[in-house]
Formats: structure tokens, C-alpha cells, sequence
């Protein structure tokens, strides 16, 4: 069985926020408004989230691209009090719209701050709808909802390898974030394969994970800047 | 099958590349509570080329029953090989801006009201050519200009043909995107006009002086990877030399806050150690150069690392470490943005010190002419005349120029103002007539890029039919110059011309289709494979780079070129330097009413919807500023009133704006959104070039 994985070498990231605005378009999240901003209601499953230290001139800054850590030990599922959310098989924690009830505990439980609650209905102008992804369903008002790792892709991709009486091999399933990588800062693969990129990419001194001393054990890994 | 030149550009029907498949079923649950349901459908991947910016990246669009539905790079274009930024990613939401110009329109109000009057196209271009005629048939063909923001391709041709048939000289080009390189030093030291091309993902040191080397272009993006982890090499390093912590500052090794106007100096004070030192390539400087001498006396003598701590304030010892720095870790690039000519060559001298012209890793020539950019202040000086029509094509130069108050007035002076812009923005407001343009998913074109590898022609083809009465210019300004009666060739359409160039290509036989071997046989399959493919590569010899010239005459000091050219106006108590910048999300962008983009505009500041004014927090707190106040940055021009953030990457006697917010017109999420800082600017042109300076403003900051 394979466990879904990613690896994001900051030292090649540029902070372009193709990612970003990738994930936006592949997952059929509406456009924001000043007013949802000011409310802190935007819908960002993947976000660049800038970290400072020191003062001036010794100033550091670091942009960190944060998708959904699909923690192989996830606080959000075991708070979650009608099984809307849960690890699946091959590792992608994901939400079921129809099961959530909108009590939002797994979005206090999730250190990463991964978890938005729909709290409209979400609207497009007519004209934009036509660009809606039919892959992807549009989450209802009142319900929970998260990075997928584009699980719709690895249904497709799946569903493409068996139609050609094959395997799946790496690169058959990269979610839209990874793909559209202009710099190759991001990886993604079969963390259970020892010889995928990204099981590689890990064993790297350079390699961390965010906040791992929770035991959260993300299977999203960062690859640190510098030598 | 032979194509026949009618179903050529009519809507790609040709599914390419990745083979139609059925899409999965919905297995969400959607009740009144819900959106809409998306509507399933076979899906094709259409190849043709982004228009977010000039870079040309090629894209695969999903097309669904007739609906855009997602843009992803195309793997085997050279350009992005399968990449995409933010800006290609958010083109759904140009083609479906639901504030898009639908039909021709006239004005029906005073100028800049926004009433107009929906017309017929052949209204429309009937009009335009009476107007056009009429100014032939008095002999004042020189009173027609066309200004056009369109830096490659074949509009940019045909364009320079149409006013070349009417007899007018002036058809303006005025990129609204920012430099990324120092045009104006590499012809003064080198003679050369083609665009240099910096070597990034080979180059093992750069030194960027403001250079917005990660908030311009895409292709540098992709060849930073391979700078910083590239397969078969070391890791390059990175050095950043300006006024503000950017994105490029913010992913460089060191940033090192200098004052505008001192990047200059700072140049100089390391190639004074770099000689010193005998560090310096002495096979290119005895081989390749001139004026070296007379460069050394000055180097050496006025720009000791001692002086120039003393006037910038960067350390004698940093100034010598990073002159060995640069000097032993060849090859190595020195860059600068668009800054002061005199500055620029100063920086570029580094490069020629290391022997990096014409190396692997260091600056290449391609010898391939592209029109050259002029600042569109450029024109209105020339306008010693009157002018009686004006054309604008992709281009907002109202929004993208520094004080642009002198440029509204000259626009008021002119009977006559077409635009043929997609979206109604400032400067279309200010027409008499609309001629909507089809936004690139509705387009054709070929965009030329040139590369170390061959000039890429990315081949963009309409993913889908316009959505609205709305027609590709080319043909517009065809039937234009046919009804005026100064016909372009024997051109009918937009097709003809492209038609005509695939068939030059094709028959000098040259090059090869992305994603295959050679240029087919035969045009029609020739045509085909172009269409599947995405585009074609044509070979490039480079510039023989000849001799570099140290014009030491031009630099600082030396020809009357007085140091820090802002400083004259810091009477007045304008004691801060303001320093403004084009975050990635926006830069090259035409119309930026894209909701996405806005969410996510400058990523090292996490505010949206809104322009700031980045303060030093030493400075804030002697102003007694807290971060969230409303403040008041006042230039000698005008003054705007700006949201303050308190940001440690800037400079004390700096404080930063954002451009690119702030557009009027008719955009919804333009409208009210941000402040344009540039029409504080006053708009200072550089003594060598004439270009327009963006960082020489000084302003005031004051509670609001």
C-alpha cells in the first residue's frame, strides 16, 4: 500500500505562489472579497506563510509554502465527533462533506491551521462558474474542508494505469500545486517506496518537518535553506 | 488530409497530447446549502501560449464542452517545460473577468465619465478609418500616434507595418513591466541593443543590486532552482545590495540595505578591491576591453572600501569579502534593475572585471532584434506637435507611469483616442472609442522568445470562441488600414499574417517543432505538429560581444553625473527616500481585476486588498507611528494616505510602497482596492538615458 507524501526544497522555492493560486483553480475555491479577508474567512489550502526573526539590518525572513500535513497521527480525525474526518489507507487525511456538522473541532485541534469552514454558501459570478472543476465537488455552507492532496487526481491516475493494464509509476498522480512548481521546489511520490524521490529527498540533513515535536508526524517535509 | 486556411484558427477542436477521458463521477453531496453542481464532460488539452505576461510560457488549457476549466504548463515547451506561475494559473479568471468589455463601444458622455454607447463592429471600424482618412487626406499623417504595450510577437510587426502604411513615425512601444536588465549600460559599454541574457542556472555567484531577479519574469524563476540545487553542480549563492528586504532578498544568502542611488558606489568599491587585489580576469581585460586605465584611476583612488563605508554605510569588510567572494567564485554575476545609467554601468563593470560577457554562467547576446521599449514620458516630450489620433493597444499607461497628471492633460488636447484594450481601465476611460481585443484564451498569435537554446515561437491558438463581440486586433486594425485606404500588403486577416510567417519559417527549413525532431515535411504537416505541440524553435547565433569600453566618463563624479540625484529635493523636510515595487502577482499583468492574484499579492506581507507603506521600525517609532495607523506619504507631487506596516527589511531612511493596486475603472475587484504610490512619484528622468527613475522620490510620512 502507498503512503502519500511531499517533500518542499525551500532552498529552491522562490515564493512565486503558483502553488497557491494552482490549488485555487484545481479545487474550486471561490474568489475572496476584502470583506471575507477582513474576517479572516479566506479559503487558502495552500498558503505562504512568512516567518520573521532578528531586527534590523541582521533581519531574516522565510516564506514557507503550507499545504495540509496529512499527518500520518492527525489531531483533527480523533476530535472529530461523527467520523466526517479520517485517515485513509493510503495516508490522505480526508473530509466527508455529507458527514460534517459544522462544529469546526478539528480546525481548533489542527496545529497547522489547515482547516477552513465554509461559512457561506459559496458564490461565483455567473461567468466564472463555466471554469468549475467538474473533478472537484463544491463544499456546501457549514462544512469543513481542507487540502486533499488532489485525491481526485490519484483516482483518475489510477483509474488511467488500470485502463492500460499497468502499474501506477511515479509521476502518474502529482497534485496541482506540484505540478505547476516553476522552480521544481516541490516533490511528491510514495513515501513507502524506498527508492520514490521523495524517500530520497528525506533522508537529506536538510530535511524537517513543522512542529515535529507534537508527534504529529507530518508526511509533508521541508528541505531548509543554505548550505 | 489537407488543412484548408478557413478551419485554421477557428477554435482548436483539436484534442492534443493527453487523450480524452471521462471524468470521475461526484461523489460530494450537494443540497440548497451548496454551490453549483460543475458540469461534467469530455475534457481536450489544448496547447497554446500564456498572455499574463511577455515571457511566453506555453500552457495546456482543459477545455470542456466549450469551457475553460484549467491552465497547466506545457511539458514540452522550452520556455516553462510544464511550469506555471500564479499569473498563468489565474488566467480562468481573465477570460471569465465578468467586467470584460463585451462589444465595440462609443462615448456617449464627456471624457473619462464611463457612458458609452454599444455600436457595431462594422460601425466601429468604419468610424476609426473615416477618422484616420481624414487626417491622411490633410497631409497630417504625422499627428497619428499608436502607443502599444506589446514587447514581442507578430502584432508587434504588423503594428509597425500599419503605421508605416499610414506614413506615421510614431508608433510608441511602452512596456508596462518592469527591467529586468540593464539595457542602457550594456550599449554604452559594449554597443550592444539585443537583450543580454543572464546564464542563471549556471552561474555560481550573484550579486543583485535591486534586481528583481524572483518578482519579474518567469523564466528566472525556473533557472533559479537549478542555480540553487541544480543536477551536477554546486549550490550558487546569492547577494542581495538594496533598499528593501524583497523576495530576492528575502531567498538570498545576505541582503545587505543600501540607500537608492549608492548602488553605484558600492559597485565601485569592490571592483576597487577586486584590482587592488589583482583578482580580476586579466586574459578578457587585455584581450576584450578599453578604457581600463582611466577606470582603475577612479576606481582605486575615489572608491576605497574606507570611502564608500563612510557615504553607504556597508562595512569596509563586507564590501572586501564580497569583492573575493565574487572574484573567486566564477562564473559570476553582477545585475542591476532599471536604476541611474551611471549606477548601471558601474554594476556591469564587475562583469567584464570577472570575465563573464559571452561565458557559460555569465551574459550572453543573442542575436536576435526586438523592438526597443521607450519610457511613454519619452513621447510626450517628443509631442512638440499636436497630436490628432491616438491608437492604444495593451497598454495602461496611465496607471503604470510616474505622475502621470501631465499625460492626462495631453490626452484632453487630443480630438480623437481609440483603444482597443480588453478591459475598460484608466486609460481606456479616456477614449472616444472601444474596439475590444479578445483576451489570449480567444487568441492567435506566435510569441517569440529568445533563449541560449533558439528563439522559442510559442504558438498561441483560441482554446475556445470569444465569449463576447469581441475581435482579435489584428484583424481590426487590417480592415482599419484597408477602409482608410493604407492597406498592410495583401493581408485580409490576422490569419494571413500568421500564415505567412509559418510558411517563412517552414520553408527556410530551420529549427525543429517542441516535442519532435525536426520541421516536417510538408507546411500542412508542418502546421499540424506546430498546433499539437505548442510552438517551434528556430537556431540563434549570439552576438559577437566585441569590445567592452569601461566609460569611466559616464560613471558618478566623473561627467558631471552628481551623486544621489534625489538629494535635491530633500529640502522641504522630505527627508525619506521612497522606494516603490511590482510584487510578482502583478507584474507584466494588463488588467489585474483577478481575485486570486490580489489574495495573494506580496507574499512577505500578509495584507490583502490593500496598499501599505513599509516602515523601518526605528524610523516609526521616532514618528511616534504605531503599526496599523493611517499615514500620509507626501512627495513634492502629491500625497497619498496609506495603511502603515512596521517592517524590519527596510531601510531607516526608506519606507516602501507596493505598485499595482489601485486601478480605476471598471474591474470589481479593482474598483476601491488600493492606491497607486506611482502618481506620487516625481517622475525624475535619468541625465545618461532619459528613462524615467522610480526610486528617486523623496517624501515626508506623517500621522494621518
Amino acid at each position: 500500500m502507498s503512503k502519500w507524501g511531499m517533500v518542499i526544497d525551500l532552498d529552491k522555492c522562490t515564493a512565486c505562489q503558483a502553488c497557491v493560486v494552482a490549488c485555487k483553480a484545481e479545487n474550486n475555491i471561490p474568489p475572496g472579497s476584502p470583506d471575507e479577508t477582513e474576517r479572516q474567512r479566506v479559503i487558502q489550502w495552500m498558503e505562504i506563510i512568512p516567518f520573521t526573526s532578528g531586527q534590523y539590518p541582521d533581519v531574516r525572513m522565510r516564506l514557507l509554502p503550507r499545504p495540509c500535513m496529512h499527518c500520518e497521527n492527525p489531531p483533527c480525525t480523533k476530535v472529530c465527533p461523527v467520523r466526517a474526518t479520517m485517515m485513509g489507507p493510503e495516508g490522505i487525511v480526508a473530509q466527508v462533506y455529507a458527514r460534517c456538522i459544522g462544529c469546526r473541532y478539528c480546525t481548533a485541534a489542527c496545529p497547522y491551521t489547515v482547516r477552513y469552514f465554509n461559512w457561506h454558501k459559496p458564490e461565483w459570478p455567473a461567468e466564472m462558474r463555466n471554469h468549475l472543476n467538474p473533478d472537484v465537488s463544491v463544499r456546501p455552507a457549514g462544512v469543513v474542508e481542507k487540502c486533499t492532496f488532489c485525491s481526485h487526481r490519484l483516482q483518475k491516475a489510477r483509474e488511467k494505469a488500470r485502463a492500460e493494464g499497468r502499474q501506477m509509476r511515479e509521476g502518474d498522480y502529482t497534485p496541482a500545486c506540484v505540478q505547476t512548481c516553476p522552480s521544481g521546489a516541490m516533490f511528491f511520490g510514495d513515501m513507502e517506496d524506498p527508492h520514490s524521490t521523495v524517500s530520497e529527498l528525506i533522508k537529506s540533513p536538510r530535511a524537517f518537518r513543522l512542529l515535529e515535536e507534537l508527534g504529529t508526524e507530518p508526511k509533508v517535509y521541508y528541505l531548509s535553506e543554505g548550505q | 488530409m489537407s488543412l484548408s486556411r478557413r478551419d485554421f484558427i477557428k477554435v482548436a477542436g483539436i484534442g492534443t497530447l493527453a487523450a480524452a477521458t471521462g471524468c470521475t463521477k461526484l461523489s460530494g453531496f450537494m443540497d440548497k446549502r451548496g454551490g453549483p453542481v460543475p458540469p461534467e464532460g469530455i475534457d481536450k488539452w489544448i496547447p497554446s501560449v500564456c498572455g499574463q505576461c511577455p515571457d511566453g510560457c506555453g500552457m495546456l488549457v482543459r477545455v470542456i464542452d466549450g469551457r475553460v476549466v484549467k491552465i497547466e504548463g506545457n511539458p514540452v515547451h522550452p520556455v516553462n517545460k510544464g511550469t506555471l506561475c500564479a499569473r498563468g494559473q489565474a488566467g480562468l479568471q481573465v477570460l471569465y473577468d465578468p467586467d470584460r468589455i463585451r462589444s465595440p463601444l462609443r462615448r456617449i458622455g464627456a471624457r473619462g465619465d464611463g457612458r458609452w454607447k454599444e455600436i457595431s463592429w462594422d460601425e466601429a471600424v468604419g468610424e476609426v478609418a473615416a477618422v484616420l482618412r481624414g487626417i491622411r487626406q490633410k497631409g497630417e499623417v504625422h499627428t497619428i500616434s499608436l502607443i502599444s504595450g506589446v514587447e514581442n510577437g507578430l502584432m508587434q510587426g504588423l503594428l509597425g507595418r500599419f503605421m508605416g502604411s499610414l506614413d506615421s513615425p510614431n508608433y510608441i512601444l511602452a512596456s508596462d513591466r518592469t527591467k529586468l536588465a540593464p539595457f542602457e549600460a550594456i550599449y554604452l559599454t559594449q554597443g550592444i541593443k539585443q537583450r543580454p541574457l543572464y546564464d542563471i542556472s549556471n552561474c555560481s555567484f550573484i550579486l543583485s543590486f535591486g534586481a528583481p531577479l524572483l518578482e519579474s519574469s518567469c523564466q528566472t524563476l525556473r533557472e533559479y532552482g537549478d542555480f540553487r540545487r541544480g543536477k551536477g553542480r554546486n549550490r550558487g549563492k546569492l547577494i542581495h545590495i538594496g533598499p528593501r528586504l524583497s523576495v530576492t532578498g528575502i531567498k538570498s544568502d545576505r541582503w545587505i540595505p543600501a540607500l537608492p542611488g549608492t548602488e553605484g558606489e558600492i559597485a565601485l568599491s569592490i571592483a576597487s578591491v577586486i584590482i587592488k587585489e589583482g583578482l580580476f580576469d586579466r586574459d578578457f581585460i587585455s584581450r576584450y576591453t578599453t578604457g581600463f586605465d582611466r577606470f582603475v584611476d577612479i576606481a582605486v583612488r575615489d572608491y576605497t572600501p574606507s570611502a564608500v563605508s563612510k557615504t553607504t554605510g556597508v562595512s569596509e569588510d563586507l564590501i572586501v569579502n564580497i569583492a573575493r567572494e565574487f572574484a573567486h567564485n566564477r562564473p559570476s554575476i553582477a545585475i542591476s534593475g532599471s536604476l541611474m545609467t551611471s549606477d548601471q554601468i558601474a554594476i556591469h563593470c564587475l562583469n567584464a572585471l570577472a570575465g563573464s560577457i559571452n561565458k557559460k554562467g555569465g551574459i550572453y547576446y543573442p542575436d536576435y532584434e526586438q523592438a526597443s521599449i521607450e519610457p511613454i514620458s519619452e513621447w510626450l516630450r517628443k509631442g512638440s506637435y499636436k497630436t490628432n489620433a491616438l491608437l492604444i493597444y495593451k497598454s495602461n499607461f496611465l496607471f503604470n507611469m510616474p505622475n502621470p497628471g501631465d499625460m492626462y492633460e495631453a490626452l484632453k488636447g487630443i480630438p480623437f483616442i481609440v483603444s482597443f484594450s480588453s478591459f475598460m481601465d484608466e486609460t481606456t476611460g479616456m477614449a472616444d472609442m472601444v474596439l475590444p481585443d479578445n483576451t489570449y484564451l480567444e487568441s492567435s498569435e506566435i510569441v517569440d522568445v529568445p533563449t541560449a537554446n533558439g528563439v522559442i515561437n510559442g504558438f498561441m491558438q483560441p482554446v475556445i470562441k470569444p465569449l463576447y463581440r469581441t475581435m482579435h486586433t489584428g484583424d481590426v486594425i487590417l480592415r482599419i488600414a484597408k477602409e482608410a485606404g493604407a492597406a498592410v500588403g495583401s493581408y485580409k486577416t490576422f490569419e494571413d499574417v500568421l500564415f505567412d510567417r509559418l510558411r517563412q519559417i517552414h520553408g527556410a527549413g530551420k529549427g525543429y517543432v517542441f516535442g519532435e525532431g525536426a520541421l516536417p515535411q510538408s507546411f500542412d504537416g508542418f502546421i499540424k505538429a506546430v498546433q499539437a505541440g505548442g510552438g517551434f524553435v528556430i537556431p540563434l547565433s549570439r552576438v559577437h560581444a566585441g569590445v567592452f569600453n569601461f566609460r569611466a566618463d559616464l560613471l558618478k563624479g566623473t561627467g558631471g553625473v552628481s551623486h544621489h540625484s534625489a538629494s535635491g529635493q530633500s529640502g522641504g523636510g522630505y527627508a525619506l527616500h521612497l522606494h516603490t515595487y511590482r510584487p510578482l502577482s502583478s507584474a507584466g499583468i494588463i488588467d489585474f481585476n483577478q481575485p486570486w492574484l490580489k489574495e495573494s499579492f506580496a507574499p512577505e506581507v500578509p495584507e490583502m486588498w490593500n496598499t501599505w507603506v513599509e516602515i523601518n521600525p526605528a524610523t516609526a517609532k521616532r514618528q511616534g507611528i504605531n503599526s496599523g495607523d493611517m499615514v500620509w506619504v507626501e512627495s513634492p507631487v502629491g500625497r497619498i494616505r496609506l495603511k502603515a506596516r512596521l517592517y524590519p527589511g527596510i531601510h531607516p531612511a526608506v519606507v516602501a510602497v507596493p505598485s499595482g493596486l489601485g486601478e480605476a475603472g471598471e474591474g470589481r475587484w479593482n474598483k476601491g482596492v488600493g492606491i497607486n504610490p506611482l502618481r506620487i512619484l516625481a517622475g525624475e528622468t535619468d541625465p545618461v538615458s532619459g528613462n524615467t527613475l522610480f526610486d528617486y522620490t523623496r517624501v515626508k510620512v506623517y500621522k494621518a
